[in-house]
């Protein structure tokens, strides 16, 4: 029962974390108009509450998953160590971000953003082996939170923008997306081999057999990605009106998968390690 | 699907994960000294463990036949691979040692020794 709350806060905690941040980037790639930017900024607030509600129950539960004693050793497990660091960032960067004015620049904001991601270079899986492979998990996480928002700002372009700025958006979208999720595959794929020690069938094991779950979905997800780019990018550019539908709805597709791999990765990360 | 009913159906789907994962619980002991299964004649002044990764032990806890359950010390109170239990006082019997901790990738690690006390009988008066 824990455990299944520890995974259902860590889907909380991740759709959180990477709405809160990846509005940031997105404001800052992107280049949205000023109402657009504030529906950025919308996504942002709900994200950083998302993450300041499941960061610290997280905390309580994994209390609890200890054995629910207040004592010594257990609150220095959880508050003294890479997970109370994580804990620290998500809730520092969390509040940064919800109490974030208008006024602050964009690089002010990007600090804000980048803080929580920070947490990844202490605690999860590539934490626990060296700060580069917590720095790679980073840079991984930072280009998902892009994605995640960016598909976001373009669904609401797709149903409230006139054709000719939708367009203008989904070419500057294309161009960095390129780039940016080369580097979130990059990353992803460099963390697999840091990781799992392919010596060992490591798809025999839950731990692969789950990684191999989420592999899947992906290669679902980069092949709608590639739809778009290859075939209703260009159908925008020629001016067909009718492709706005259709990138709707694979923009939809791509949210629901993007939810998809998040829920993966906490069972993935709360129910196996790479290290058993 | 509305987004209500994907997130009802997130959670039905993590609620059923739990016992198709119970297998995949981390252990993560390498070896203990006394071995786990060992047979004693009295209780070890110290039980070391050793554990393939730095932990955060949080409790040990000794069950002896018949008895409650009885924390145990260890040292160091910080991360570390290697914990020493100092005078764990085992009762003749059965004991087991229930140890619960956090690896250093977030995980909460369980795992328990089994140690059994046999003293050795004195010897018969010769007649």
């Amino acid at each position: 029962m824990l455990e299944s709350l520890t995974a259902l806060l860590q889907v909380a905690l991740y759709a959180g974390l990477l709405s809160a941040s990846g509005s940031v980037f997105a404001r800052a790639t992107l280049l949205p108009r000023h109402d657009d930017a504030e529906y950025l900024a919308q996504i942002m607030r709900r994200g950083a509450a998302l993450m300041l509600i499941a960061s610290p129950l997280s905390a309580g539960v994994l209390v609890l998953r200890l054995g629910g004693e207040l004592d010594e050793p257990t609150l220095s497990a959880v508050f003294l160590s890479s997970s109370g660091a994580a804990l620290a960032l998500h809730v520092t960067g969390a509040l940064l971000l919800l109490t974030a004015s208008s006024d602050d620049s964009v690089v002010m904001l990007l600090s804000y953003a980048i803080l929580p991601l920070l947490g990844f270079a202490f605690s999860g899986h590539a934490a626990g082996i060296g700060p580069v492979e917590g720095a790679v998990a980073v840079a991984h996480v930072s280009m998902a939170a892009w994605w995640l928002a960016s598909l976001f700002y373009l669904r609401r372009g797709c149903e409230q923008w006139q054709f000719d700025r939708l367009v203008s958006a989904v070419t500057r979208f294309s161009s960095l997306a390129f780039i940016l999720t080369g580097v979130l595959v990059i990353g992803g794929l460099v963390l697999i081999l840091i990781l799992v020690d392919f010596s060992k069938d490591p798809w025999l094991t839950p731990y692969g057999w789950i990684l191999g779950a989420k592999l899947c979905v992906v290669a679902v997800l980069l092949t709608l990605a590639g739809y778009n780019r290859r075939r209703l990018t260009p159908r925008l550019l020629q001016g067909d009106a009718s492709a706005v539908q259709a990138l709707r709805a694979t923009i939809g597709a791509e949210l629901l998968l993007i939810a998809a791999v998040l829920t993966i990765t906490s069972i993935l990360t709360t129910y196996t390690s790479p290290h058993d | 699907m509305s987004m209500d009913r994907t997130c009802a159906a997130l959670l039905l789907a993590l609620a059923l994960m739990q016992p198709a994962f119970e297998a995949a619980a981390h252990t993560t002991l390498e070896s203990s000294t006394p071995p786990s299964g060992a047979t004693l004649e009295q209780s070890p002044p110290v039980i070391e463990m050793k554990f393939h990764q730095p932990i955060n032990l949080t409790s040990v806890v000794v069950v002896a036949a018949g008895k409650a359950g009885r924390k145990l010390d260890f040292t160091p109170r910080a991360s570390a691979a290697v914990f020493q239990l100092p005078d764990p006082q085992l009762r003749p019997g059965r004991n087991e040692i229930t140890w619960k901790g956090l690896s250093k990738d977030g995980h909460v690690v369980t795992g328990s020794l089994v140690f059994e006390i046999k003293p050795r009988e004195a010897k018969a008066p010769d007649a």
